[in-house]
């Protein structure tokens, strides 16, 4: 039989899920460790890709004296000072990604808090229908 | 103002009803303006210009995602700079990759204000920006404003010095790269206008937020006063020589722009016709929500009054 109001609540629902909710619901099926964890990474990995790009970009503008003084200049300590600037900059963009995206999650389970309400209320009324 | 009031009502209305097919056509239109003014900007790349081109990457726009549009707006202009310059083109690629892998992982809706900052400079417009996105975003827009104010005067900067750039050997790549991105780095305008556009923005945001009345109108107003300033200020300690009766003008046409947005986008709620699918275990529910209109507008009714024959009679024979 066709409920009224079971449909109306699962019409709320889907548009919840279709619209502003897709995310939180996608944000929602992860544990909160799990879903920072793997954001973080994925930012570590992105920060990677932006470093070397402006790394690329640094040592190809002055590669004349590079190359000219690549000889001469301590390469070990060149290199030291590479790996503590990629160091410092993944790590801060890390740590900015951690606040963000903990900002984030709490936010999605707010908001989710409504839904899964829902949720019960729509099995709460096939309990009922059942029952008759 | 009643009558506007009721032109506004009639227009989401109908928005709502004809959502499915507006969407589209707006998306269309977006692509197709971008595309046409980067190729006006910069179009060195003939094929790029062929306007069947132009037309399918803007049907292909209006039915893929948003962010679709400044992947092929992105596109295109890198396939322009590219024919004009290798150098150019790679320089171009890493400020595009630094912005979308840095930035846009967190805020992906922002990306519209990169694409549109650029055509509102095209369109001389540039100083809404700040304005509409301190009214509509959150302090965090800065950066995509000025992402895109990075992007129109990288592009500007290269096309500037295309002649002096042709002027380069044909082995002076290392030249020639070194050239843009000094030219980049002491762009001074540019970092005027960033400095402006981010106090602007700043100003507008937190004076929306005040409770006093009309804050939208004093924010617009108070943000257009304190953009002109720095630019001014910018123009006195680095002689950046931008046109002062042109930033003035700029300035009011877009506190007057920002407020049609306000009245028409901003404060409206552009709720639409839903069409959602489900299932349970025993149908498939097709379900078509259409959004109650609590503000119906005032429909026209004509009162014909006819005086009844006998009067009339009456009155000839007076």
């Amino acid at each position: 039989m066709l409920n009224e109001e079971r449909i109306k609540l699962m019409t709320k629902m889907a548009s919840y899920e279709a619209n502003e909710g897709k995310k939180n619901v996608s944000i929602g099926s992860y544990f909160r460790g799990d879903y920072i964890g793997l954001q973080v990474i994925r930012s570590i990995i992105s920060g990677t890709i932006g470093f070397f790009i402006v790394f690329a970009m640094f040592i190809f503008y002055d590669l004349e004296t590079f190359m000219q003084d690549i000889y001469k200049m301590d390469l070990l300590q060149f290199g030291k000072n590479v790996i503590i600037a990629y160091l410092v900059f993944v790590i801060v963009y890390a740590f900015i990604s951690y606040g963000v995206y903990m900002y984030r999650y709490a936010r999605a389970k707010k908001s989710l808090k409504t839904y899964y309400n829902n949720l019960k209320k729509l099995s709460y009324l096939y309990d009922k229908e059942y029952k008759k | 103002m009643t009558n506007l009031l009721v032109v506004r009502e009639q227009l989401r209305n109908f928005y709502s009803k004809y959502e499915l097919y507006i969407t589209p056509i707006l998306k269309f239109l977006l692509a197709f303006v971008s595309i046409l003014m980067i190729n006006n900007a910069i179009g060195y790349m003939s094929q790029l210009k062929n306007i069947a081109v132009v037309l399918i990457l803007s049907l292909m726009c209006s039915f893929l995602p948003m962010n679709f549009i400044i992947l092929a707006a992105a596109v295109v202009t890198l396939g322009h700079i590219y024919t004009f310059s290798l150098e150019c083109a790679i320089i171009v690629l890493a400020v595009f990759l630094l912005l979308f892998i840095l930035y846009f992982r967190f805020s992906p809706r922002d990306t519209l204000a990169v694409l549109l900052t650029p055509l509102c400079f095209m369109l001389k417009i540039p100083y809404i920006m700040p304005i509409a996105m301190g009214l509509v975003g959150t302090p965090v827009s800065i950066v995509s404003v000025s992402c895109g104010v990075i992007v129109y005067y990288t592009i500007h900067y290269m096309t500037e010095s295309a002649s002096v750039l042709s002027t380069f050997e044909e082995d002076g790549a290392l030249q020639k790269f070194r050239y843009v991105i000094d030219g980049m780095l002491e762009n001074k305008v540019m970092f005027a206008a960033i400095a402006a556009f981010a106090i602007t923005l700043l100003v507008v945001y937190f004076i929306r937020r005040l409770r006093i009345d009309y804050s939208w109108t004093v924010a617009m107003i108070t943000g257009a006063l304190a953009n002109i300033l720095i630019l001014l200020v910018g123009d006195l300690i680095y002689n950046t020589n931008i046109s002062i009766v042109g930033v003035i003008a700029g300035n009011v046409v877009s506190v007057l722009l920002a407020k049609v947005l306000e009245f028409f986008v901003f404060n409206v709620d552009y709720s639409r016709t839903e069409l959602v699918q489900f299932e349970d275990d025993e149908y498939y529910y097709y379900v078509k929500a259409v959004p109650k209109n609590t503000v119906a507008a005032p429909q026209k009714r004509v009162k014909t009054i006819r005086v009844p024959e006998k009067a009339v009679r009456q009155q000839k024979r007076d």
